[in-house]
């Protein structure tokens, strides 16, 4: 895989995670956090609300962002598509503050932010033209990194640090599941669990930045993630930040002997601009 | 001044420009007023709110759950007010306390009373001192539709 190719697939990831957030195609599964979304997240339900949009308005933003999400995933104008999904999206959790949720917020920054690079331009129905792919990872890096680093930030006070927010956590079911309670048991171990996730947290963000770090950094990426979601399930999280990780990840040597996949200064490879071609030709066929 | 100018050749404008306003403004702005919810704080909070509401009709004073009003809400405001006459580990608090003055309206709805007083404790981690919001409002004489989804 190329590494606009990739980009290409964070851009699906994002665009399918978005549509399994918003709509009921989970809802046989009964998770908890999904129960809200029938018939779409944020549709009006009549009752007493804060919103000052018309309930009309917000039934056309839902509409739009699942018709936008769809197209985004395919990659059927996914810049414009994008944009249209994370805005109404944006909208919505702003009209409502109610309904924010910090699952459903990042993957629609992850919408606006991928919209905005040549992800676009690759795993596409009508792939963009690809401009400016090295740009394109730096600005994911430089969106992820800021996540850690924020995330890490706001751990750095008392009651995190000497583990009571993990117990707080623990006891209200946020954080559940047997591994996590067995490496949650005594106020010793949450209170070195707590300093790890901000050591871990506020090393990652600098880490993803620094070419030498990166590849490190997005392997202890990967399984603080896998971690997290298989201890403790938070929301589908950690599927936004993997899929946006995914783009960031970078071969270890360019233009890979053996494989004919010559890779170019912008970070195309010879097979992506023959790909890009081969479909412009069918566009205008 | 090389390496700026390198910078500049390799990065669009617009780039740098989500970079800045993603990255830094709109979690820095979360921060600097008092809502960690935009600065990325999600699994990490311990701030917790209640949310006492007193009604008095004529000469009769009483208190009203929060509870009561939850089950007028729409669902993620439900969800927020369940519960909130006694303290809860959610980070709801700022929310409610920008909406309290719409929230009175929604008390005046379910109490059906002439005058509301809503007050909002609120702890932003667990050692942090308690506040109080107050709102209070006198209701209006048709109080059917108000604030109702518009």
């Amino acid at each position: 895989m190329s590494d606009v190719s990739r980009l290409g697939w964070s851009r699906a990831l994002v665009g399918a995670l978005i549509l399994l957030r918003t709509t009921p195609l989970l809802a046989s599964f009964d998770l908890p956090f999904l129960r809200n979304t029938w018939p779409l997240l944020g549709w009006p339900d009549g009752q007493w609300t804060v919103a000052w949009l018309p309930p009309v308005a917000v039934a056309l933003l839902c509409i739009v962002r699942t018709v936008a999400a769809v197209c985004f995933t395919i990659g059927y104008r996914a810049r414009l598509a994008g944009l249209l999904c994370s805005l109404s999206g944006l909208s919505i959790l702003i009209d409502d503050p109610f309904q924010f949720v910090f699952t459903v917020f990042q993957l629609y920054l992850a919408a606006l932010v991928l919209s905005l690079t040549d992800a676009v331009g690759a795993f596409a129905i009508s792939p963009a033209p690809v401009r400016f792919a090295d740009s394109s990872r730096w600005l994911i890096r430089a969106f992820l990194a800021s996540i850690y680093f924020w995330a890490g930030l706001y751990k750095l006070r008392a009651d995190w640090l000497d583990g009571r927010t993990l117990e707080l956590l623990q006891r209200s079911g946020a954080l559940s599941g047997r591994l996590l309670c067995m490496a949650l048991h005594s106020e010793l171990s949450r209170r070195v669990a707590a300093g790890l996730v901000v050591a871990l947290e506020l090393s990652l963000a600098p880490a993803l930045l620094v070419r030498r770090t990166r590849r490190w950094a997005l392997l202890a990426a990967f399984a603080f993630h896998a971690f997290l979601q298989l201890a403790a399930a938070p929301d589908l999280l950690g599927f936004g930040m993997c899929a946006l990780l995914l783009a960031c990840w970078e071969p270890p040597a360019r233009g890979r002997p053996g494989t004919g996949d010559t890779q170019l200064n912008d970070g195309r490879s010879l097979r992506d601009i023959s790909s890009s071609r081969t479909s412009s030709r069918a566009s205008r066929a | 001044m090389a390496s700026l100018g390198a910078f500049r050749s390799a990065h669009p404008p617009l780039h740098v420009f989500v970079a800045i306003t993603l990255g830094l403004l709109v979690p820095g702005s979360g921060w600097l007023l008092g809502d960690p919810e935009l600065a990325w704080s999600m699994y990490a909070k311990s701030a917790s709110f209640r949310l006492r509401i007193e009604v008095a009709r004529g000469s009769h004073h009483r208190s009203v759950a929060a509870s009561a009003l939850a089950a007028a809400a729409t669902g993620s405001l439900r969800t927020a007010l369940g519960g909130a006459e006694h303290f809860k580990f959610t980070s709801s608090g700022p929310a409610l306390r920008r909406h309290l003055s719409e929230l009175t309206q929604l008390a005046c709805e379910v109490s059906n009373a002439d005058r509301v007083r809503l007050m909002l404790d609120e702890r932003s981690t667990l050692d942090a001192p308690l506040s109080t919001t107050h709102r209070e409002a006198t209701c209006p004489t048709l109080v059917g539709s108000a604030g109702r989804a518009r």
